[in-house]
Protein backbone atom coordinates (compact mmCIF):
# COMPACT_ATOMS: atom_id res chain seq x y z
CA UNK A 1 0.00 0.00 0.00
CA UNK A 2 3.10 2.36 0.83
CA UNK A 3 5.10 1.82 -2.27
CA UNK A 4 1.67 2.44 -4.48
CA UNK A 5 1.15 5.74 -2.56
CA UNK A 6 5.10 6.54 -3.22
CA UNK A 7 4.09 5.98 -7.08
CA UNK A 8 1.57 8.05 -6.99
CA UNK A 9 3.53 10.65 -4.89
CA UNK A 10 6.43 10.00 -7.76
CA UNK A 11 4.23 10.59 -10.48
CA UNK A 12 2.71 14.20 -8.92
CA UNK A 13 5.70 15.24 -8.79
CA UNK A 14 6.67 14.60 -12.47
CA UNK A 15 3.54 15.98 -13.77
CA UNK A 16 4.29 18.77 -11.81
CA UNK A 17 7.93 19.29 -13.80
CA UNK A 18 5.83 18.46 -17.46
CA UNK A 19 8.23 19.14 -20.07
CA UNK A 20 7.78 19.75 -23.72
CA UNK A 21 8.03 16.30 -26.50
CA UNK A 22 10.21 17.63 -29.27
CA UNK A 23 9.26 16.89 -32.61
CA UNK A 24 12.43 15.50 -34.56
CA UNK A 25 14.69 14.80 -31.58
CA UNK A 26 17.38 14.33 -35.11
CA UNK A 27 16.52 17.75 -35.44
CA UNK A 28 18.06 19.13 -32.17
CA UNK A 29 20.42 16.90 -32.01
CA UNK A 30 22.01 18.30 -35.55
CA UNK A 31 21.58 21.49 -34.74
CA UNK A 32 23.27 20.77 -31.39
CA UNK A 33 26.45 18.64 -32.76
CA UNK A 34 27.03 21.15 -35.75
CA UNK A 35 25.89 24.56 -34.90
CA UNK A 36 26.57 24.09 -30.79
CA UNK A 37 22.77 25.24 -30.59
CA UNK A 38 22.68 24.48 -26.53
CA UNK A 39 18.54 25.64 -26.45
CA UNK A 40 18.13 21.75 -28.76
CA UNK A 41 20.90 20.25 -25.88
CA UNK A 42 18.52 21.77 -23.06
CA UNK A 43 15.35 20.61 -24.68
CA UNK A 44 16.17 17.30 -25.41
CA UNK A 45 17.52 17.05 -22.00
CA UNK A 46 14.27 18.78 -20.10
CA UNK A 47 12.01 15.83 -21.66
CA UNK A 48 14.52 12.95 -21.22
CA UNK A 49 14.33 14.16 -17.48
CA UNK A 50 10.84 14.17 -17.73
CA UNK A 51 10.33 10.58 -19.03
CA UNK A 52 12.72 9.44 -16.56
CA UNK A 53 10.72 10.68 -13.45
CA UNK A 54 7.40 9.46 -15.28
CA UNK A 55 9.45 6.46 -15.88
CA UNK A 56 10.66 5.30 -12.12
CA UNK A 57 7.61 6.49 -11.11
CA UNK A 58 5.85 3.51 -13.52
CA UNK A 59 3.26 6.15 -15.73
CA UNK A 60 2.12 5.38 -19.00
CA UNK A 61 3.71 7.21 -21.64
CA UNK A 62 1.98 9.53 -24.47
CA UNK A 63 2.01 8.10 -28.20
CA UNK A 64 4.13 11.45 -28.54
CA UNK A 65 6.28 10.59 -25.72
CA UNK A 66 7.16 7.17 -27.27
CA UNK A 67 7.67 7.98 -30.48
CA UNK A 68 10.36 10.66 -29.27
CA UNK A 69 12.06 7.74 -27.25
CA UNK A 70 11.81 5.92 -30.59
CA UNK A 71 13.65 8.62 -32.58
CA UNK A 72 15.69 9.02 -30.36
CA UNK A 73 17.26 5.52 -30.49
CA UNK A 74 17.13 6.08 -34.16
CA UNK A 75 19.37 9.41 -34.19
CA UNK A 76 21.59 7.38 -32.27
CA UNK A 77 22.11 5.04 -35.41
CA UNK A 78 22.83 8.22 -37.59
CA UNK A 79 25.70 9.16 -35.07
CA UNK A 80 26.94 5.76 -34.85
CA UNK A 81 27.38 5.21 -38.23
CA UNK A 82 28.43 8.95 -38.95
CA UNK A 83 31.25 8.16 -36.28
CA UNK A 84 31.63 4.68 -37.38
CA UNK A 85 30.33 2.63 -34.52
CA UNK A 86 28.50 0.69 -37.24
CA UNK A 87 27.52 -2.20 -35.54
CA UNK A 88 26.58 -0.16 -31.89
CA UNK A 89 24.28 1.82 -34.49
CA UNK A 90 22.87 -1.37 -35.83
CA UNK A 91 22.18 -2.44 -32.31
CA UNK A 92 20.37 0.93 -30.88
CA UNK A 93 18.26 1.02 -34.16
CA UNK A 94 17.35 -3.11 -34.06
CA UNK A 95 16.29 -2.28 -30.19
CA UNK A 96 13.10 0.19 -31.16
CA UNK A 97 12.90 -1.31 -34.60
CA UNK A 98 13.12 -5.30 -34.26
CA UNK A 99 10.86 -7.75 -33.62
CA UNK A 100 12.81 -8.82 -29.83
CA UNK A 101 14.63 -11.94 -31.43
CA UNK A 102 15.15 -14.85 -28.92
CA UNK A 103 18.05 -17.04 -28.82
CA UNK A 104 17.20 -19.31 -31.56
CA UNK A 105 16.85 -16.50 -33.72
CA UNK A 106 19.35 -13.94 -33.52
CA UNK A 107 20.37 -10.73 -35.26
CA UNK A 108 23.66 -10.97 -37.21
CA UNK A 109 26.13 -8.64 -37.06
CA UNK A 110 29.24 -8.36 -38.28
CA UNK A 111 31.90 -10.45 -37.29
CA UNK A 112 34.80 -7.78 -37.69
CA UNK A 113 34.17 -6.17 -34.77
CA UNK A 114 34.80 -9.16 -32.36
CA UNK A 115 37.78 -11.10 -34.43
CA UNK A 116 39.74 -8.80 -34.64
CA UNK A 117 39.94 -7.51 -30.90
CA UNK A 118 43.17 -8.40 -28.81
CA UNK A 119 41.23 -10.62 -26.09
CA UNK A 120 39.26 -12.63 -29.22
CA UNK A 121 42.74 -13.62 -30.62
CA UNK A 122 44.72 -14.13 -27.86
CA UNK A 123 41.23 -16.37 -26.41
CA UNK A 124 40.78 -18.56 -30.27
CA UNK A 125 44.89 -19.36 -29.80
CA UNK A 126 44.26 -20.91 -25.94
CA UNK A 127 40.89 -22.75 -27.31
CA UNK A 128 42.70 -24.36 -30.51
CA UNK A 129 45.48 -25.90 -27.92
CA UNK A 130 42.40 -26.92 -25.78
CA UNK A 131 40.24 -28.58 -28.25
CA UNK A 132 43.50 -30.04 -29.85
CA UNK A 133 44.21 -31.42 -26.44
CA UNK A 134 40.86 -32.92 -25.90
CA UNK A 135 40.78 -34.21 -29.14
CA UNK A 136 44.43 -36.37 -28.82
CA UNK A 137 42.95 -37.08 -25.65
CA UNK A 138 39.73 -38.38 -26.54
CA UNK A 139 37.69 -36.37 -24.74
CA UNK A 140 34.70 -34.02 -25.73
CA UNK A 141 35.73 -30.86 -27.97
CA UNK A 142 32.96 -29.75 -30.12
CA UNK A 143 31.28 -27.47 -28.37
CA UNK A 144 33.44 -25.43 -26.07
CA UNK A 145 32.63 -21.60 -24.75
CA UNK A 146 35.45 -19.49 -23.24
CA UNK A 147 34.34 -19.83 -19.58
CA UNK A 148 34.19 -23.78 -19.72
CA UNK A 149 35.85 -24.52 -16.03
CA UNK A 150 38.82 -27.30 -17.56
CA UNK A 151 39.78 -24.56 -20.39
CA UNK A 152 40.31 -22.11 -17.76
CA UNK A 153 42.30 -24.42 -15.30
CA UNK A 154 44.64 -24.76 -17.98
CA UNK A 155 47.89 -23.00 -18.03
CA UNK A 156 47.94 -21.55 -21.45
CA UNK A 157 44.60 -19.93 -20.50
CA UNK A 158 45.69 -17.66 -17.25
CA UNK A 159 47.26 -15.61 -19.05
CA UNK A 160 44.01 -14.23 -20.66
CA UNK A 161 43.21 -12.80 -17.27
CA UNK A 162 46.41 -10.84 -16.55
CA UNK A 163 45.78 -9.10 -20.08
CA UNK A 164 45.19 -5.35 -19.96
CA UNK A 165 41.88 -4.66 -19.61
CA UNK A 166 42.58 -0.63 -20.99
CA UNK A 167 44.28 -1.65 -24.28
CA UNK A 168 44.34 -5.56 -24.86
CA UNK A 169 40.13 -6.37 -22.99
CA UNK A 170 41.03 -9.33 -20.73
CA UNK A 171 38.94 -12.70 -18.79
CA UNK A 172 37.20 -11.78 -16.28
CA UNK A 173 36.76 -14.55 -13.43
CA UNK A 174 33.98 -15.93 -14.36
CA UNK A 175 35.36 -16.27 -18.03
CA UNK A 176 33.56 -13.93 -19.72
CA UNK A 177 35.33 -11.93 -22.27
CA UNK A 178 36.02 -8.27 -21.13
CA UNK A 179 36.35 -6.00 -24.91
CA UNK A 180 39.49 -3.36 -24.43
CA UNK A 181 38.00 0.22 -23.07
CA UNK A 182 40.04 1.46 -25.75
CA UNK A 183 38.87 -0.32 -28.14
CA UNK A 184 35.88 1.89 -28.62
CA UNK A 185 34.20 0.28 -31.66
CA UNK A 186 33.61 -2.92 -30.07
CA UNK A 187 33.55 -1.74 -26.48
CA UNK A 188 30.17 0.21 -27.58
CA UNK A 189 28.99 -3.03 -29.47
CA UNK A 190 29.30 -5.34 -27.07
CA UNK A 191 31.01 -4.74 -23.37
CA UNK A 192 31.07 -8.36 -21.93
CA UNK A 193 30.49 -12.03 -24.22
CA UNK A 194 31.28 -15.37 -24.23
CA UNK A 195 33.57 -16.86 -27.06
CA UNK A 196 32.06 -20.75 -27.96
CA UNK A 197 33.90 -23.03 -30.28
CA UNK A 198 32.07 -25.49 -32.37
CA UNK A 199 34.29 -27.78 -33.34
CA UNK A 200 34.18 -30.73 -36.19
CA UNK A 201 37.48 -32.80 -37.84
CA UNK A 202 37.37 -32.36 -41.69
CA UNK A 203 39.61 -34.78 -43.74
CA UNK A 204 43.51 -34.32 -43.27
CA UNK A 205 43.44 -33.65 -40.19
CA UNK A 206 42.06 -30.22 -39.86
CA UNK A 207 40.12 -28.80 -37.54
CA UNK A 208 37.03 -26.79 -38.88
CA UNK A 209 35.85 -24.55 -35.58
CA UNK A 210 32.72 -22.22 -36.05
CA UNK A 211 33.69 -19.04 -33.81
CA UNK A 212 30.49 -17.98 -32.27
CA UNK A 213 29.30 -14.88 -30.00
CA UNK A 214 26.08 -15.19 -28.47
CA UNK A 215 24.74 -11.61 -26.83
CA UNK A 216 21.74 -9.91 -25.18
CA UNK A 217 20.95 -6.64 -25.95
CA UNK A 218 19.19 -4.98 -23.25
CA UNK A 219 19.59 -2.55 -20.46
CA UNK A 220 19.81 -2.39 -16.61
CA UNK A 221 16.42 -1.78 -15.05
CA UNK A 222 16.45 1.38 -11.91
CA UNK A 223 16.08 -0.99 -9.55
CA UNK A 224 19.41 -3.14 -10.40
CA UNK A 225 21.60 -0.12 -11.38
CA UNK A 226 21.85 3.98 -11.15
CA UNK A 227 23.17 3.64 -14.49
CA UNK A 228 23.77 6.64 -17.18
CA UNK A 229 24.72 7.09 -20.74
CA UNK A 230 26.69 10.01 -21.42
CA UNK A 231 26.05 11.30 -25.20
CA UNK A 232 28.52 14.04 -26.80
CA UNK A 233 26.67 16.44 -28.48
CA UNK A 234 28.51 19.84 -29.40
CA UNK A 235 30.06 20.67 -26.45
CA UNK A 236 27.66 19.53 -24.09
CA UNK A 237 26.32 15.98 -23.30
CA UNK A 238 23.19 14.30 -23.45
CA UNK A 239 22.58 12.38 -20.06
CA UNK A 240 20.23 9.12 -20.72
CA UNK A 241 19.49 6.96 -17.87
CA UNK A 242 19.57 3.05 -18.57
CA UNK A 243 16.89 2.60 -16.48
CA UNK A 244 14.50 4.86 -19.04
CA UNK A 245 16.11 2.55 -21.64
CA UNK A 246 15.05 -0.58 -19.86
CA UNK A 247 11.73 1.05 -18.86
CA UNK A 248 10.68 1.55 -23.09
CA UNK A 249 10.45 -2.09 -23.29
CA UNK A 250 7.77 -2.24 -20.76
CA UNK A 251 5.86 0.04 -22.51
CA UNK A 252 6.15 -1.35 -25.89
CA UNK A 253 8.85 1.00 -27.41
CA UNK A 254 11.58 -1.53 -27.61
CA UNK A 255 12.34 -4.80 -27.39
CA UNK A 256 15.53 -6.91 -25.83
CA UNK A 257 16.85 -8.93 -28.19
CA UNK A 258 19.76 -11.66 -28.74
CA UNK A 259 22.16 -10.71 -31.60
CA UNK A 260 25.15 -13.48 -33.25
CA UNK A 261 28.51 -13.23 -34.57
CA UNK A 262 29.91 -15.98 -36.20
CA UNK A 263 32.47 -17.02 -38.24
CA UNK A 264 34.73 -20.44 -39.20
CA UNK A 265 38.04 -21.04 -40.15
CA UNK A 266 40.02 -24.60 -40.80
CA UNK A 267 43.22 -25.15 -39.05
CA UNK A 268 46.01 -27.90 -37.98
CA UNK A 269 46.86 -29.01 -34.48
CA UNK A 270 49.26 -26.63 -32.94
CA UNK B 1 6.93 15.22 -42.45
CA UNK B 2 8.81 13.08 -40.39
CA UNK B 3 11.05 12.16 -43.99
CA UNK B 4 11.47 16.02 -44.63
CA UNK B 5 12.58 16.63 -40.91
CA UNK B 6 15.38 13.49 -41.48
CA UNK B 7 16.42 15.14 -44.79
CA UNK B 8 16.51 18.81 -42.52
CA UNK B 9 18.62 17.04 -40.00
CA UNK B 10 20.87 15.05 -42.42
CA UNK B 11 21.55 18.21 -44.23
CA UNK B 12 22.31 19.68 -40.86
CA UNK B 13 24.98 16.75 -39.68
CA UNK B 14 26.74 16.68 -42.95
CA UNK B 15 27.44 20.67 -43.37
CA UNK B 16 29.84 22.46 -42.14
CA UNK B 17 30.03 23.28 -38.34
CA UNK B 18 30.29 27.35 -37.34
CA UNK B 19 32.17 26.39 -34.23
CA UNK B 20 35.58 27.91 -34.80
CA UNK B 21 37.23 26.00 -31.86
CA UNK B 22 38.20 22.50 -33.05
CA UNK B 23 37.69 19.93 -30.19
CA UNK B 24 38.49 16.69 -29.79
CA UNK B 25 36.04 13.70 -31.04
CA UNK B 26 34.90 12.53 -28.29
CA UNK B 27 33.40 8.39 -28.96
CA UNK B 28 29.43 7.85 -29.57
CA UNK B 29 29.41 7.66 -25.22
CA UNK B 30 31.43 8.75 -23.10
CA UNK B 31 32.70 7.63 -19.65
CA UNK B 32 30.77 9.23 -16.45
CA UNK B 33 34.42 9.34 -14.18
CA UNK B 34 34.37 10.91 -10.47
CA UNK B 35 36.78 10.93 -7.28
CA UNK B 36 35.03 9.36 -4.86
CA UNK B 37 38.15 9.39 -2.49
CA UNK B 38 41.63 10.23 -1.35
CA UNK B 39 44.48 9.64 1.34
CA UNK B 40 47.66 10.89 1.85
CA UNK B 41 50.46 8.46 2.54
CA UNK B 42 54.11 10.11 3.24
CA UNK B 43 53.42 12.96 1.67
CA UNK B 44 51.55 11.99 -1.68
CA UNK B 45 48.00 12.23 -1.87
CA UNK B 46 46.17 9.25 -3.58
CA UNK B 47 42.74 9.66 -5.63
CA UNK B 48 40.35 6.96 -6.22
CA UNK B 49 38.19 7.18 -9.53
CA UNK B 50 35.23 5.19 -10.82
CA UNK B 51 34.89 5.52 -13.94
CA UNK B 52 31.74 4.12 -15.68
CA UNK B 53 32.18 3.25 -19.25
CA UNK B 54 29.92 1.50 -22.30
CA UNK B 55 26.94 1.66 -23.80
CA UNK B 56 24.40 -1.14 -23.05
CA UNK B 57 26.86 -3.22 -21.33
CA UNK B 58 28.29 -1.14 -18.86
CA UNK B 59 31.65 -1.54 -17.39
CA UNK B 60 32.78 -0.26 -14.24
CA UNK B 61 36.67 0.88 -13.27
CA UNK B 62 38.41 1.71 -9.81
CA UNK B 63 41.64 3.67 -10.91
CA UNK B 64 43.83 5.20 -8.96
CA UNK B 65 46.23 8.43 -9.01
CA UNK B 66 49.28 9.62 -7.26
CA UNK B 67 47.93 13.20 -7.63
CA UNK B 68 44.67 14.91 -8.06
CA UNK B 69 43.36 13.83 -11.97
CA UNK B 70 41.24 16.72 -14.31
CA UNK B 71 39.19 14.94 -16.91
CA UNK B 72 38.48 16.61 -20.45
CA UNK B 73 35.19 16.67 -22.01
CA UNK B 74 35.49 13.50 -23.18
CA UNK B 75 36.77 11.83 -19.72
CA UNK B 76 39.81 11.51 -20.38
CA UNK B 77 42.33 12.19 -17.63
CA UNK B 78 45.45 14.67 -17.85
CA UNK B 79 47.70 12.16 -16.90
CA UNK B 80 47.62 8.20 -16.59
CA UNK B 81 46.48 6.63 -13.38
CA UNK B 82 49.00 4.70 -11.39
CA UNK B 83 46.36 1.40 -11.56
CA UNK B 84 43.41 0.64 -12.99
CA UNK B 85 40.96 -2.48 -12.94
CA UNK B 86 37.72 -3.66 -14.52
CA UNK B 87 35.84 -4.76 -11.22
CA UNK B 88 34.07 -8.04 -11.37
CA UNK B 89 30.16 -8.57 -12.79
CA UNK B 90 29.65 -10.71 -10.75
CA UNK B 91 30.84 -9.60 -7.16
CA UNK B 92 30.08 -7.25 -4.63
CA UNK B 93 33.11 -5.09 -3.67
CA UNK B 94 33.88 -5.36 0.27
CA UNK B 95 36.64 -3.21 0.44
CA UNK B 96 39.62 -1.24 -1.65
CA UNK B 97 42.91 -1.30 -0.20
CA UNK B 98 45.31 1.00 -1.06
CA UNK B 99 48.83 -0.87 -1.84
CA UNK B 100 51.18 2.17 -1.49
CA UNK B 101 54.24 0.42 -1.72
CA UNK B 102 53.16 -1.47 -4.74
CA UNK B 103 51.16 1.50 -5.98
CA UNK B 104 48.20 -0.47 -6.58
CA UNK B 105 44.83 -1.38 -5.21
CA UNK B 106 43.77 -5.05 -3.83
CA UNK B 107 40.08 -4.77 -3.87
CA UNK B 108 38.58 -7.71 -2.10
CA UNK B 109 34.76 -8.88 -3.02
CA UNK B 110 32.01 -10.26 -1.27
CA UNK B 111 29.90 -13.66 -2.79
CA UNK B 112 27.13 -11.75 -3.74
CA UNK B 113 25.40 -9.76 -6.78
CA UNK B 114 26.55 -6.74 -7.31
CA UNK B 115 23.67 -4.14 -6.61
CA UNK B 116 22.79 -0.61 -7.07
CA UNK B 117 26.45 0.67 -6.88
CA UNK B 118 26.40 4.10 -5.09
CA UNK B 119 29.80 5.83 -5.92
CA UNK B 120 30.24 7.03 -1.99
CA UNK B 121 30.58 3.30 -1.32
CA UNK B 122 34.02 3.03 -2.62
CA UNK B 123 36.79 4.24 -0.05
CA UNK B 124 39.83 3.92 0.08
CA UNK B 125 40.99 1.49 3.22
CA UNK B 126 45.02 0.12 4.60
CA UNK B 127 45.41 -3.32 5.67
CA UNK B 128 45.79 -3.97 8.91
Amino acid sequence: MASIENLKKKAQSCLAKKSDIPMSPLYNMANVAKRNVTSDLRFLQDAIDYLTCKAKAKMDFSADEKEFLKELYEAFWWGGMYKGYKEAAQLANHYVNGDGNDKSNPLRIDAEVYKTSKIVIATMTALRKFISENHKNKKYFYEIRCDNVNFRSKTYAKPLMKMNFRTEGKMKLSGVLEAAQENHRLHKTDGHFYLQAISVIVPGKWFKTTWRVDSLYDFEPFEKHDYYTHIPLGTGMLVLSDGLSEYITKIGVAKAFWYRAEWTEQWVSP
Amino acid sequence: MKILLVLISMVGLLSCSNESVEREQCPITIDSVSIVDSMEIKSITYYLVYRISGWSDKTEILELYDAEPIFDHCANSNKDPIFGDSLSLSHQVKHVYLNAKERTLDIEYMDVQPSNSITSNFKLELKK
